[in-house]
């Protein structure tokens, strides 16, 4: 299979959906990020890269039913598709290589 | 704002916002979203907080929202405009024809518009107009709108839905005289005191109320007031009529709106006409016209029963002959539902269909053009569109970009019409005898307007944007690929084969070819009818009204006239021939069986030499002579179709009556046709004056003129009859009018609707060659190298130019197919309106047909002649 790069923002999202499992949609998506980051994200760029995402195919979503915290609107949930999860792991790998040996990170870890 | 549950609603304006700028998929799941955290928020932090956040957010999106779509787009649309404009420049003459022929179609739309708005807004400004109603009379062979004397008062009396009730009678052509002044006035009614209460014709001065219930008064309205009394004072003035009667003068009207259907120049009191006893006043005299005014509560059905119960109980013979019944028409329904004829001005809602439909026609016709050219001409476009489409253009940018093109052209000639509209609404005027103003400020005008424009410039643009916006970039962009074979790639079949183009041809000359059909027809009635009509082979027939002394003198008159070399004979009638006024049911006759039908005959008092002054012919028996004195007051002539009616055999020397006179028939007279044939036929009854004195007011002398061939010896014999007539006579001035005249004036309906049709076919025709010329010139500069190729190979120039009109001819010639039925259906349906009529006639199809294949040729060899002629080497050295 071709090797799909991904760029360092589009990984955190794939992570957060990949951990929050069914419960994956914008509000806990942006949740994680902040403990993840730190940093808080706009629900723009958010939902921009989850849609770029989906038309990557490694994210595919459907609409689960409406609550009323919502004003009575449904939550888009996301999921990862088998193409999602390879990169995924492909991207692991190649981390994992890149970084390994490399000691002195992981002691001050 | 804190609801149960605990939700608590974000800002709504924001939120409505936010939907607006960004219907994300149509889920508004980032709405969703922004909602969820503001609760969250709410409950954290303060509702006060939440909603700062919240729109906080939403203020953030716009700036973005802004580049991405106003600002972009913007940017388009200057783009666009400047394309267009410079595509215009670059091809003037076919711009030009685009325009002007848009401009032209819209400018017939909007005239057409205008007109037919007028027609609409007739006898709308009655503030009862709810409540008003005319009486109709629907009889066994006509419909028309008469009722007896005593009908009004009757029904007021007996019937409670009635709330109030007027009789109008159109007067004759009366002398007016005040001081210095004096004219004949043809345009005055009686009417009673209630008109003024009915009817919201305002009064400018004095007052109806007290004034009006004395017969010897009247109403003027505001400019007739000015022409006999200038600046004085027209209150309580006394105007004299026929030099007999005085009336006082007790008040002024304004003057009558043009779009009424009522119109007078004055009112006399119906009492009146009652005192003076000029016309039938009983219960089967229907001379008057009566109009109601219904309570608001009322059942139209049940007042038409009431209506014909009480005439009924009077004893009014044609209802209880269950000859006639009474009914009803709505006073805003009166105008454009013409029944009968009685010299009232009346539109037709037909025409009203019919040219809305004919304003259609030529506008789409127009819009044809446009499509046809932009299509024709979309290969120079075609690589700007693959272009843009790289450099990511989507399908709907292409499409809008087209759309605003044709809709920019489509106001460039909307601002060209306006101004050729204005330049020829005096034209338009007096073609449709309105008067019509064209003022641009009023709303409906302008919206009109721009909502005609709008859908030009949508209808013209929709085929040429769709069309382009669906051409594949890598087909356009690829260069070695020719026209024909892109075109082949591109399209369906349907479009291929030009068959868009030409079935838009089609209809365009279609279109065109039933305008001349129809206009052909017009004509063809009209002659036919003027045939038919009474007219004078070689002499002509002059007619000046009995006024003052002549009455009295007559004998004199005639005398005298006759003296004249070239006056051959004169003689008296009651009314001019044209007049319908006179009907009665009153007449019996010989062998009349008791479950015979009444016959409504007209009646026509007339003078020795009648007959002969008009040439009309007695088929048996003998005319009125005054060798026989039994003939005055007891003798009667009767017109053919009377004989017809009535069922008598052998007529001459039996029994007839009329109202309270007997006598016999002397004789029979050949039908002769004075009113408009939109009639039938009459049974006419002729009866001798017995007084002379006793005359209608309405009355004429015939005087029949030698034919003559020099405009001097006419002249000269017309002086001759007026010294006669201002010898005899102080009061009323000398006036005269041609016969033929009168008559042919009751066409003038008939005859602006072929000159309006004439006009139009021609519009529509011009529009249509306009934009043939501009795609036969496109064609034939596609195929400027076959042409070469095929001069070279030693074709002649007739092969070329038949070679490029043969596609045209067959467009036309389908054209005619097409056009042939509709126009036969459309025509004869028409015809139907005339009692008497000819038939389309089977040279009219070919001439319309003819006459647009013949232009269409001609507009096409302008174009294939000059690239027949052209060198070939000049031609094959092209591109």
């Amino acid at each position: 299979m071709t090797k799909k790069f991904i760029s360092r923002t589009e990984e955190y999202i794939l992570l957060a959906v990949m951990r929050l499992q069914n419960e994956a949609y914008g509000v806990a998506i942006r949740n994680q990020l902040k403990i993840v980051t730190g940093e808080t994200w706009a629900f723009g760029a958010v939902h921009v890269m989850l849609t770029r995402l989906e038309k990557k195919g490694l994210l595919e979503s459907s609409l689960a039913d409406p609550t009323p915290q919502r004003g009575g609107r449904s939550k888009r949930i996301y999921k990862m598709t088998s193409l999602g999860v390879k990169t995924l792991e492909q991207i692991k790998e190649v981390q994992d290589r890149v970084w390994s040996g490399l000691s002195k990170f992981s002691a001050a870890e | 704002m804190v609801l149960k549950d605990g939700y608590s609603r974000p800002p709504r304006f924001s939120e409505w916002l936010l939907k607006r700028l960004f219907p994300d998929r149509g889920d508004y799941v980032l709405v969703g979203d922004l909602s969820e955290t503001f609760q969250l928020l709410a409950r954290e932090r303060g509702l006060a907080h939440a909603r700062y956040w919240y729109r906080l957010q939403v203020l953030k999106a716009i700036p973005a929202f802004f580049k991405d779509f106003v600002y972009w787009r913007a940017v388009m649309f200057q783009n666009y405009f400047k394309l267009a404009f410079r595509h215009m420049k670059r091809q003037k003459a076919y711009s030009f024809i685009n325009i002007a022929g848009l401009a032209i179609g819209i400018c017939c739309a909007l005239l057409i518009l205008l007109w037919v708005r007028d027609e609409l807004s007739y006898d709308k400004f009655h503030e009862h107009r709810q409540d008003l109603y005319r009486v109709t009379c629907i009889g066994t062979e006509t419909n028309f709108f008469g009722s007896p004397a005593p009908f009004a008062p009757a029904i007021i009396a007996e019937i409670p839905e009635v709330v109030d009730a007027t009789r109008m009678l159109k007067a004759a052509r009366y002398v007016f005289k005040y001081k210095d002044s004096v004219f004949y006035e043809n345009n005055g009614i009686s009417a009673d005191p209630s008109f003024f209460e009915m009817f919201s014709f305002p009064l400018v001065r004095g007052e109806v109320k007290t004034t009006f219930s004395d017969p010897m008064t009247i109403a003027l309205s505001e400019s007739m007031a000015k022409k006999y009394f200038g600046d004085e004072d027209p209150l309580d003035k006394m105007i004299e009529v026929e030099g007999q009667t005085s009336l006082k003068v007790v008040a002024v009207l304004a003057d009558i709106p043009p779009n009424s259907h009522i119109q007078f120049d004055y009112v006399i009191p119906h009492k009146l006409v009652e005192v003076r006893r000029m016309y039938g006043l009983k219960w089967g005299d229907f001379h008057f016209m009566t109009y109601i005014k219904a309570a608001p509560q009322r059942d139209e059905q049940v007042l038409i029963g009431k209506l014909n119960e009480v005439s009924e109980q009077h004893g009014c013979p044609q209802i209880v002959q269950k000859q006639l019944t009474f009914s009803i028409q709505p006073m805003d329904e009166i105008y454009l539902n013409p029944l009968g004829n009685y010299d009232i001005p009346l539109g037709d809602k037909r025409y009203v269909y019919l040219f809305s439909l004919i304003a259609a026609f030529i506008l789409s016709i127009a819009c044809i053009n446009f499509i046809n050219l932009s299509t024709a001409r979309s290969e120079r476009r075609a690589r700007e569109v693959g272009l843009r489409k790289v450099v990511g253009a989507n399908r709907m940018q292409i499409v809008r970009q087209f759309f605003g093109e044709s809709v920019i052209l489509a106001f460039l000639s909307l601002g060209l019409a306006i101004g050729l509209a204005s330049f020829l609404m005096p034209v338009f005027n007096s073609l449709t005898g309105k008067s019509l103003a064209f003022d641009l400020l009023s709303p409906d005008v302008l919206i009109g307007l721009v909502a005609i424009t709008c859908l030009a410039g949508l209808l013209a643009g929709l085929y040429p944007a769709l069309f382009l916006a669906s051409f594949e970039p890598v087909n356009v962009l690829r260069s070695n690929l020719s026209w024909r074979a892109l075109l082949k790639k591109q399209s369906s079949r349907f479009m291929r084969k030009g068959t868009m183009r030409r079935i838009l041809v089609v209809t365009q000359f279609a279109l065109s070819i039933i305008l001349i059909l129809a206009t052909t027809v017009v004509y063809h009635q009209l002659s036919y009818m003027r045939s038919q009509s009474w007219s004078m082979k070689d002499d002509i027939l002059l007619h000046v009204p009995v006024k003052d002394s002549i009455p009295a003198k007559y004998d004199v008159f005639k005398t005298e006239l006759l003296q004249h070399p070239q006056i051959t004979a004169v003689a008296i009638k009651d009314v001019v021939p044209t007049s319908l006024r006179n009907n009665t049911a009153y007449v019996g006759w010989e062998g009349k069986t008791p479950d015979q039908d009444w016959i409504h005959m007209e009646t026509t008092r007339i003078g020795f030499d009648y007959f002969k002054t008009m040439g009309m012919d007695i088929v048996e028996g003998r005319g009125f002579s005054p060798d026989y004195p039994g003939d005055v007051g007891s003798g009667f002539v009767l017109n053919e179709e009377a004989i017809d009616k009535t069922g008598m055999e052998d007529p001459v020397g039996k029994m007839f009556r009329l109202y309270g006179m007997r006598g016999s028939i002397v004789g029979v007279v050949k039908n002769t046709h004075f009113h408009s044939l939109r009639i039938a036929l009459k049974p006419q009854v002729f009866y001798l004056f017995t007084y002379m004195r006793n005359q209608s007011p309405g009355g004429v002398v015939l005087i029949r003129v030698r034919g003559i061939d020099s405009e001097a010896v006419l002249s000269n014999t017309i002086s001759f009859i007026e010294s006669t007539w201002t010898g005899m006579n102080s009061f009323a001035p000398f006036e005269y009018h041609f016969l033929d005249e009168t008559i042919d004036a009751q066409y003038q309906n008939e005859q602006r609707l072929g000159r309006l049709f004439s006009y139009f076919a021609f519009l529509a025709i011009f529009i249509s060659c306009l934009g043939l010329f501009g795609l036969a010139s496109f064609m034939t500069e596609q195929r400027t190298k076959e042409i070469g190729i095929r001069k070279a190979m030693g074709a002649s120039i007739k092969d070329i130019v038949l070679l490029l009109s043969k596609d045209f001819t067959r467009c036309v010639l389908m054209a005619n197919l097409i056009a042939w039925p509709i126009g036969w259906y459309v025509m004869s349906r028409w015809l139907q309106n005339f009692a008497s009529r000819t038939s389309v006639a089977w040279w009219s199809f070919i001439a319309a047909g003819g006459l647009a294949l013949a232009i269409a040729w001609l507009t096409v060899s302008l174009q294939t002649l000059k690239s027949a002629r052209a060198n070939p080497v000049d031609s094959l050295r092209y591109e």
